[in-house]
C-alpha cells in the first residue's frame, strides 16, 4: 500500500463529518406518509425496531436490506395488514394507526402480483373503484392501462399475460383508487432479469406521472440505488440510514451500510487511530512491483477486479479498467496498491 | 381431530399466485388481520362458533361420558374372550384396505395422469364412480355372486370384505392422488432422470414422495370409513371393534361397556389422524416456481391396450358387473311385482332420500362455512373447537344415533318446546344427527379450500378498500368455490348412503332408499333390494358427475 | 385470512331458515307431534301404570262404526306386517302408523322418549327383547279378558305386560338327500360326526342368544356351556342369514344346521321340492326351543285404547293372517296354521321357557363369548 497516496486523499478536518444516527423527529409537515417509531415485536425480538421516516408526494423511497431484516414486516405494518407493537402511521396528515387496511388509502403491490385470477384485467383494476359510476370506472381503467403502457389488455385474464405485464397491471390496480402512498414489496424479484429493467422503468415512470408517493422494498442494492429518490438501509429491524442514493453510497454512516451498498474496504487513518477511511474498488489502483501481491482476480467486463493482499496482511479489492490493449496482472504478481480516488475519502469510526 | 382429512382443496389444482412466501424476508407472519379494532368481532364470533361446535359434539360426549363409570367385569370378560379377536380383525381389515386403496388408487391415478391412451379421459371419470355404490350394496351383490364359486364358507372371509371395502373406497385415494400428480412439475422428474433414474424410479423416488401429503389425506379418510363401517363387516362375519360396540350394547344391554369400546374406537381414530399428519409432514404448499405440468407419455400398441384393459377391468369389476347384477334382479322384482314397499313406491322413497340428503348437506355446508369463518387461523382455541365439531366422524353411525337420541330426549323432557313438539323422531332431529356425523367432511373441505386462497390476493383486496364481507364474497368464495362444492358433494354422497342413523331416528313418513334396502337385506331378499339399490346408485352417479364437474371447473381458472 | 361477522350472521340465518323450513315441511307427516291428537273413544287414563280397561270397540264384527283414531306402532318384526295392519284398519277403522327397525334400537328409542313417546304399541320378533323392554319399565300392564283367554299363559308375561302373537321353533334341519340319521337333540348337534358339516347363525343374532338361553334354562349354565363348546368344536360355518343357512344345507355346504322353521315355509312356497327337512329336537323331553313374536302396550301410550284394540285384534281376528304372513304358528292353539306349516308335522314345544328367555339372555351372551362362538 502506498501510504502517501492515502494521505493525499484523506479529508481535511474541516470537511470531515462523522454523521449521527437517525432520531425520532418528523421533519416534513406535509409528507404523504409519515412513519414514527414503528416497532414490531415477535417471539422475543424486535423484528422492526423504532423505524421512522417520511415520504413526500411524488417521492420514491427504496428500503433495502438483507433477507430477514424486517423490511417486508415494516411494509405490512404500514399497510395495516399486521399489528404494530408501537408507533404511528400518518397518511396525508391523518393518523391511520387504528384503522384496518381497507380504511387506509394505501396501494399494495406484491412480488407475486396477486391479481384476482377469476377476474379480467379491467375488473381487477376496477376492484377498488366502488365509488365511481360505470362510465367513470371505465375511463379510469383506460387511463391506468395507458399509464402502464398496456392499452389493449382490458378484456384478458391475468393468466394470459406475461410476468412483466402482470406486475404492471398490479401496479395499475393499486393506483386506481388514488392512494396516498403505494407500497411495493419486492415487485421485480420474480421477473426475468432481462425484462426487469424495462418493467422497472415503466413502473417508476408511472408512479412519477401520478405524482404518487411510493415505498419500494428490495434486497437488490443496484435496484435501490438506481430507482430511489432516497434510499433507506435496514438491518436487524433498524433503519440505519435514509438519504439520497449518492449520499448513502458515498457517505454511509455505518460499515454495514457501506458494505451492503457496494464493495468497500476500510483503511486505518495513519494519523487518527480511531478513524477508518472507506475506499471502494474504483478508488484504488495498482502499480506493478512492490510488497503487495495479487491474491485473485475477476473479469467484470468493464474492469478487472483484483483482490490484493497488502504487506500488512489486509486484503482490498481494486478495479482496473479493462479494454483492448490493456495487460491484466496475474495471480501472485507483486504489486503496490495506490489510492487514486477523485474525491476525499469518507471517514468512519474505526 | 381431523384437521387434514377430506382435504378436498387438494383435489382442486390450486392457483399459482402466492404459492411462495410472499413476505420475502422470511419473518413469521401468521395472520393478515390487524388486531386493532377487532375486539368486538372476536367476542360475537367466538360465542357463535363455540355454540355450534359444542352443540354438535354433545351426542358423542354423552356416549363418552358413560365411561366415567367403568364396568370392569364386562371389560375383563371382553378382554378374555372377544376383544383380542376384535382388535386383530380391525387391524387386519384396516391395514388390508389402507394398503389396497393406496395401491389401487395411486396406480390408477398415475395411469390416467402420466399416460395417454385411447379412452383415457372417460376412464379418468369412470374410475371415480364406485363412490356412488354403498359398501353394503356391493357387499351383498358380491356375497351372492361369489357364493357359488367360493362356497358359503369361502365367501365369508375377512379378505373378501377387505376387497369390497377397497373397491368402494379407493376413489378417495384416487382423487387425491390424481390432483397431486396433476400439480407436479415435469421438471423434478427430468432432474431425477438426469441423475440416473429411469422413469419408474423417478416415480418412486420423486413423484410419490411429493404427493405424500395428499395421499395421506385420502388414506386417512378411507381409514375412518373402515373403522366406522357396520354394514359390510356384518355381511362377511368380520368382527371389528365397531361391530363389537353394537354387539356388546344390544347383546348385553350394557351401555357402559359399549361406550368404552366406542372410546377405544375413537382412540384408534386419533392414532390414525396423528399418523396422517406425520405422513403429511410440514409441507402445505406445492413447489414454487414454474409449473409445467407432467409430460404425458403416449402409449401405443400392446402397452396402450394393457393400460386400457387395467382401467376398464377395474371399472367393470367395481361398477359395471354389480350394476348388471342389480338390474337383472330388478327386472325379476318387476316381474314378481316387488317394486314397492307398503310405505310407497320408488318415487316416494326417492323423494325421502333427496329431502334428507339435500337438507343435511345444506346444513353441513352452512355450519361448515360458519365454523371456517369463525375459526380460520385462530390458534389454540380454534383447534379445540374444530376437533369438537368433527368428533362425530370417528364414531359409528348407531352410536351417534343413540347419543343424539339421549340428547334430544333430554331436551324434550325439559319442555322448552311448545306443546306437542318433540325433537325425538322429528325431521330436525334426524338432520341434527347427520350433521353431527358428517360435519367433519364439510368443515375440512371448506377449510382447506379457503386456506389455499393466496394470502397476498386477500391482502390486496383489503388494501383496495374491500371490507371483510366483500373480500369473502368476491374473492375468497369464488376462488375456493370449486373445493367447497366438492366438499358438499362428498357430504351429499355420504348422507344419501347413510343407513344406521336414519334407521333409528327417522320421522314417520320418511322412508329413504337405504331403509328399503335394509328391509330387504335383513331377510336376505336380494331381489327386493335391487330396485332401491339401483336408485341409490343412480343418484350417486349424478352426484359423482357434479363432483367431477367441480374439479374440472376449478382447474379452468388456474393460469 | 379474515373472519367475517356478516357471513356468520348469514350462515346462522340460513341454518335457522333451514330448520324452520324442515319443521314446516313436515306438518303432514306429523314429525313434530306426539302422534295422536285425534278422537279416542275411551276416557283418558293419565296414570299409565294402571291396568287399562277393555274397550268395546273391538268386538266381533268387521264393519264396526268409525272407531277412528290412530295407533302408532314400533315394530321389529317388519316382514309381511303391512297387509296385516291394512286388514286391521279395514276391520276397525283405526289407522295404523308404524315404523320399523331393529328390536334393541327401538327399545333404546322408547327408553329415551320416556313420557313423550308417540308409540302406543311395541312389537318384537323375539321374546328376550320384549322382556328387556319390560325390565326397562316402558311397558304397560294390561287387563284384558280376550287376551288372557286366547293366549296361553306361558306365552304371555306374568303381569300381562306383553303377549305373544305367534311362535316359531328353532329346530335342527338336515339335508333330505344326504343325511340319514340327523341328531335329535341340540346336544347331538355337537357330535363329532358333524365336524365340518355344520352351519350356525352367529352369536350376534337374538335367535342364537335365545336358543342358548333355553339351554341354560333347561340344563344349567355349566351343561349349556359344554353343549355350545361341542358345537364350536365342530368348526361350524357361521352364516348371518337363515335363508342362506337353508341354501347352504341344500347346496351341500353343510349337512345339518339349526334354523327357524318359518324360513322353510318361504322356501317351500317357491320350491316344493326343496331338499331340506326339519328334525324336531328334544321331543322326548322338554320339546323344541320356541321363540315368539310379541306385542305390548307402551307405558306412556297416547292412545292406550287403540293399542289394546290392535293387540286384541291380532290375537283373535288377525291371528291367522299374522301367523300365516310369516309361516309361523299362531299363539292361540285353537287357530290352524298355514298348510305348509302344518306339513312340518306335530311337535312338542318348550313353552315354559319362553317367559324366562329374557332373564337368561345376558348369561347366554356370556356363554357364547366364553366358548368362542363367533
Amino acid at each position: 500500500m502506498n501510504v502517501d497516496s492515502l494521505a493525499r486523499f484523506r479529508a481535511d478536518e474541516a470537511t470531515a463529518t462523522v454523521p449521527t444516527r437517525m432520531d425520532f423527529t418528523l421533519d416534513l409537515p406535509r409528507a404523504a406518509l409519515s412513519v414514527a417509531g414503528v416497532t414490531r415485536h415477535i417471539g422475543g425480538r424486535d423484528v422492526v425496531d423504532r423505524v421512522s421516516f417520511d415520504v413526500a408526494d411524488g417521492e420514491l423511497v427504496v428500503i433495502v436490506g438483507p433477507s430477514g431484516c424486517g423490511k417486508s414486516t415494516l411494509l405490512r405494518a404500514i399497510a395495516g395488514l399486521d399489528p404494530m407493537t408501537a408507533g404511528r402511521v400518518v397518511l396525508d396528515g391523518t393518523d391511520v394507526t387504528a384503522l384496518p387496511p381497507e380504511k387506509r388509502r394505501i396501494g399494495l403491490v406484491f412480488q407475486d402480483h396477486a391479481l384476482f385470477p377469476h377476474r379480467r384485467v379491467d375488473q381487477n383494476i376496477a376492484f377498488g373503484l366502488t365509488d365511481l359510476g360505470r362510465a367513470d370506472r371505465t375511463r379510469r381503467v383506460d387511463e391506468l392501462l395507458e399509464l402502464v403502457r398496456l392499452p389493449g389488455v382490458a378484456k384478458r385474464y391475468p393468466h394470459e399475460l406475461s410476468g412483466g405485464e402482470q406486475q404492471r397491471i398490479a401496479l395499475a390496480r393499486a393506483l386506481a383508487p388514488d392512494p396516498a402512498v403505494v407500497l411495493l414489496d419486492e415487485p421485480f424479484a420474480s421477473l426475468d432479469p432481462s425484462l426487469r429493467d424495462d418493467v422497472r422503468t415503466d413502473v417508476v415512470e408511472a408512479l412519477r406521472n401520478r405524482n404518487a408517493a411510493a415505498v419500494l422494498v428490495t434486497h437488490d442494492r443496484e435496484e435501490a440505488l438506481a430507482l430511489g429518490d432516497r434510499v433507506a438501509v435496514m438491518s436487524d429491524g433498524r433503519m440505519l440510514q435514509i438519504d439520497r442514493p449518492d449520499e448513502v453510497y458515498e457517505r454511509p454512516n455505518d460499515r454495514f451500510v457501506a458494505t451492503f451498498l457496494g464493495d468497500a474496504s476500510f483503511l486505518p487513518d495513519p494519523d487518527a487511530p480511531d478513524i477508518a477511511l472507506m475506499v471502494r474498488p474504483h478508488d484504488l489502483s495498482i502499480t506493478p512491483g512492490g510488497s503487495d501481491a495479487v491474491a485473485a482476480r475477476r473479469y467484470l467486463g468493464a474492469a478487472w477486479r483484483y483482490t490484493v493482499r497488502c504487506s500488512d496482511g489486509t486484503e482490498v479489492d481494486v478495479d482496473l479498467a479493462a479494454g483492448p490493449g490493456t495487460t491484466p496482472l496475474g495471480v501472485g504478481d507483486a504489486c503496490t496498491v495506490v489510492v487514486d480516488a477523485g474525491h476525499p475519502l469518507h471517514r468512519l469510526p474505526a | 381431530m381431523n384437521s387434514t382429512i377430506t382435504d378436498t382443496a387438494d383435489l382442486v389444482p390450486h392457483h399459482p399466485t402466492g404459492s411462495t412466501d410472499p413476505i420475502g424476508d422470511g419473518a413469521t407472519c401468521p395472520s393478515t388481520v390487524s388486531v386493532i379494532g377487532q375486539r368486538s368481532r372476536s367476542w360475537v364470533s367466538t360465542v357463535l362458533v363455540s355454540a355450534v361446535a359444542v352443540v354438535v359434539s354433545i351426542p358423542v360426549l354423552v356416549i363418552v361420558w358413560s365411561i366415567v363409570q367403568p364396568s370392569t367385569d364386562v371389560w375383563q370378560e371382553l378382554w378374555a374372550t372377544r376383544l383380542p379377536g376384535m382388535i386383530q380383525d380391525t387391524a387386519t381389515l384396516l391395514v388390508a384396505v389402507l394398503v389396497g386403496t393406496l395401491v389401487l388408487g395411486t396406480s390408477l391415478a398415475w395411469l390416467v395422469t402420466a399416460y395417454q391412451f385411447p379412452g383415457r379421459r372417460v376412464l379418468g371419470w369412470l374410475l371415480v364412480t364406485p363412490l356412488a355404490i354403498p359398501g353394503y350394496v356391493l357387499g351383498f351383490v358380491w356375497l351372492d355372486t361369489l357364493q357359488e364359486p367360493l362356497g358359503a364358507r369361502g365367501v365369508r372371509s375377512i379378505w373378501l370384505c377387505a376387497l369390497v371395502l377397497t373397491i368402494t373406497l379407493y376413489p378417495y385415494v384416487y382423487l387425491f392422488a390424481r390432483a397431486a400428480f396433476r400439480e407436479q412439475s415435469q421438471r423434478s422428474i427430468d432432474v431425477a432422470r438426469s441423475l440416473g433414474c429411469s422413469r419408474t424410479q423417478a416415480f418412486w423416488r420423486v413423484v410419490l414422495p411429493m404427493a405424500r401429503p395428499s395421499l395421506a389425506g385420502g388414506v386417512a379418510l378411507v381409514g375412518m370409513e373402515v373403522l366406522t363401517d357396520v354394514g359390510a363387516v356384518r355381511l362377511f362375519n368380520v368382527s371389528t371393534i365397531a361391530d363389537g360396540v353394537l354387539r356388546v350394547w344390544f347383546g348385553t344391554g350394557n351401555r357402559n361397556a359399549a361406550a368404552e369400546l366406542a372410546v377405544l374406537l375413537i382412540g384408534v381414530a386419533i392414532v390414525l389422524i396423528a399418523a396422517e399428519r406425520l405422513a403429511r409432514g410440514r409441507a402445505r404448499f406445492t413447489q414454487s416456481g414454474l409449473r409445467t405440468g407432467l409430460h404425458v407419455e403416449r402409449l401405443r400398441g400392446p402397452r396402450a391396450a394393457a393400460a386400457s384393459a387395467i382401467g376398464w377391468g377395474v371399472f367393470t369389476l367395481a361398477v359395471a358387473l354389480p350394476i348388471y347384477r342389480l338390474i337383472t334382479w330388478a327386472i325379476e322384482a318387476r316381474r314378481t311385482d316387488q317394486t314397492a314397499t307398503v310405505a310407497g313406491d320408488l318415487g316416494f322413497h326417492l323423494m325421502s332420500s333427496l329431502r334428507v340428503a339435500g337438507i343435511a348437506t345444506l346444513a353441513c355446508l352452512a355450519l361448515g362455512l360458519l365454523l371456517v369463518a369463525g375459526l380460520h387461523r385462530r390458534r389454540i382455541g380454534g383447534t379445540v373447537l374444530a376437533r369438537l365439531a368433527t368428533l362425530g366422524y370417528a364414531v359409528p353411525g348407531p352410536v351417534v344415533a343413540i347419543g343424539v337420541l339421549v340428547t334430544l330426549a333430554a331436551v324434550d323432557r325439559l319442555g322448552w318446546l311448545p306443546d306437542g313438539w318433540l325433537l325425538v323422531g322429528s325431521f330436525v332431529g334426524l338432520i341434527y344427527a347427520l350433521v353431527v356425523r358428517f360435519l367433519a367432511v364439510a368443515y375440512q373441505g371448506i377449510e382447506s379450500s379457503v386456506g389455499k386462497v393466496s394470502p397476498s390476493v386477500v391482502a390486496s383486496a383489503r388494501t383496495l378498500g374491500a371490507g371483510r364481507f366483500r373480500v369473502a364474497t368476491q374473492v375468497e368464495l369464488p376462488l375456493a368455490g370449486a373445493g367447497i362444492i366438492a366438499a358438499s358433494v362428498l357430504v351429499a354422497i355420504d348422507t344419501l348412503k347413510e343407513l344406521p342413523i336414519t334407521l333409528i331416528l327417522r320421522p314417520f313418513g320418511t322412508e329413504t332408499l337405504p331403509i328399503w334396502v335394509w328391509q330387504a337385506t335383513s331377510e336376505s331378499l336380494w331381489v327386493q333390494a335391487a330396485v332401491p339399490s339401483l336408485a341409490i346408485v343412480a343418484v350417486g352417479m349424478v352426484l359423482v358427475a357434479a363432483l367431477l364437474w367441480a374439479l374440472e371447473h376449478g382447474a379452468e381458472t388456474v393460469s | 385470512m379474515n373472519q367475517n361477522h356478516t357471513r356468520q350472521l348469514l350462515g346462522s340465518l340460513l341454518f335457522g331458515a333451514l330448520v324452520l323450513g324442515a319443521c314446516g315441511s313436515d306438518d303432514d307427516t306429523s314429525s313434530s307431534d306426539t302422534g295422536v291428537t285425534d278422537i279416542t273413544s275411551a276416557p283418558d287414563t293419565t296414570d299409565a301404570t294402571d291396568p287399562i280397561a277393555t274397550t268395546a270397540t273391538t268386538e266381533a264384527g268387521s264393519d264396526s262404526a268409525d272407531a277412528g283414531g290412530t295407533v302408532t306402532v314400533y315394530t321389529g318384526r317388519h316382514y309381511g306386517i303391512e297387509p296385516v295392519f291394512e286388514q286391521f284398519t279395514a276391520d276397525t277403522g283405526i289407522e295404523v302408523r308404524f315404523t320399523t327397525g331393529n328390536d334393541p334400537e327401538l327399545r333404546e328409542r322408547l327408553i329415551a322418549e320416556g313420557v313423550n313417546t308417540p308409540a302406543d304399541v311395541v312389537m318384537t320378533a323375539d321374546a328376550a327383547n320384549i322382556e328387556l323392554s319390560a325390565d326397562a319399565g316402558i311397558l304397560a300392564s294390561v287387563d284384558s279378558d280376550i287376551l288372557t283367554e286366547t293366549i296361553p299363559e306361558e306365552l304371555r308375561s306374568e303381569n300381562n305386560d306383553w303377549f305373544s302373537l305367534s311362535q316359531r321353533a328353532r329346530v335342527i334341519i338336515s339335508s333330505t338327500e344326504r343325511v340319514e340319521n340327523p341328531p335329535t337333540t341340540y346336544a347331538g348337534v355337537g357330535d363329532p360326526e358333524w365336524q365340518g358339516k355344520l352351519c350356525l347363525r352367529p352369536s350376534t343374532h337374538p335367535y342364537t342368544q335365545s336358543l342358548v338361553a333355553s339351554l341354560i334354562i333347561a340344563e344349567g349354565e355349566a351343561r349349556a356351556t359344554e353343549i355350545v363348546q361341542s358345537w364350536v368344536a365342530n368348526d361350524p360355518l357361521y352364516i348371518n342369514s337363515d335363508t342362506d343357512i337353508y341354501n347352504a344345507v341344500a347346496d351341500g355346504e353343510c349337512d345339518i344346521a339349526i334354523a327357524n322353521t318359518y324360513y322353510l315355509g318361504r322356501l317351500l312356497t317357491e320350491n316344493p321340492d326343496f331338499p331340506v327337512g326339519i328334525v324336531w329336537p328334544e321331543q322326548d323331553g322338554r320339546g323344541a326351543h320356541v321363540n315368539v313374536s310379541t306385542a305390548a302396550v307402551t307405558a306412556n301410550a297416547p292412545n292406550p285404547e287403540g293399542a289394546l284394540a290392535l293387540i286384541e285384534w291380532l290375537a283373535t281376528d288377525g291371528q291367522q293372517q299374522f301367523a300365516d304372513a310369516n309361516f309361523e304358528y299362531p299363539a292361540d292353539p285353537n287357530v290352524e296354521p298355514n298348510e305348509i306349516v302344518v306339513g312340518f308335522g306335530e311337535f312338542t314345544a318348550d313353552l315354559p321357557a319362553v317367559r324366562q328367555l329374557g332373564a337368561n339372555q345376558p348369561a347366554a351372551v356370556g356363554v357364547l363369548s366364553a366358548t368362542g362362538y363367533e
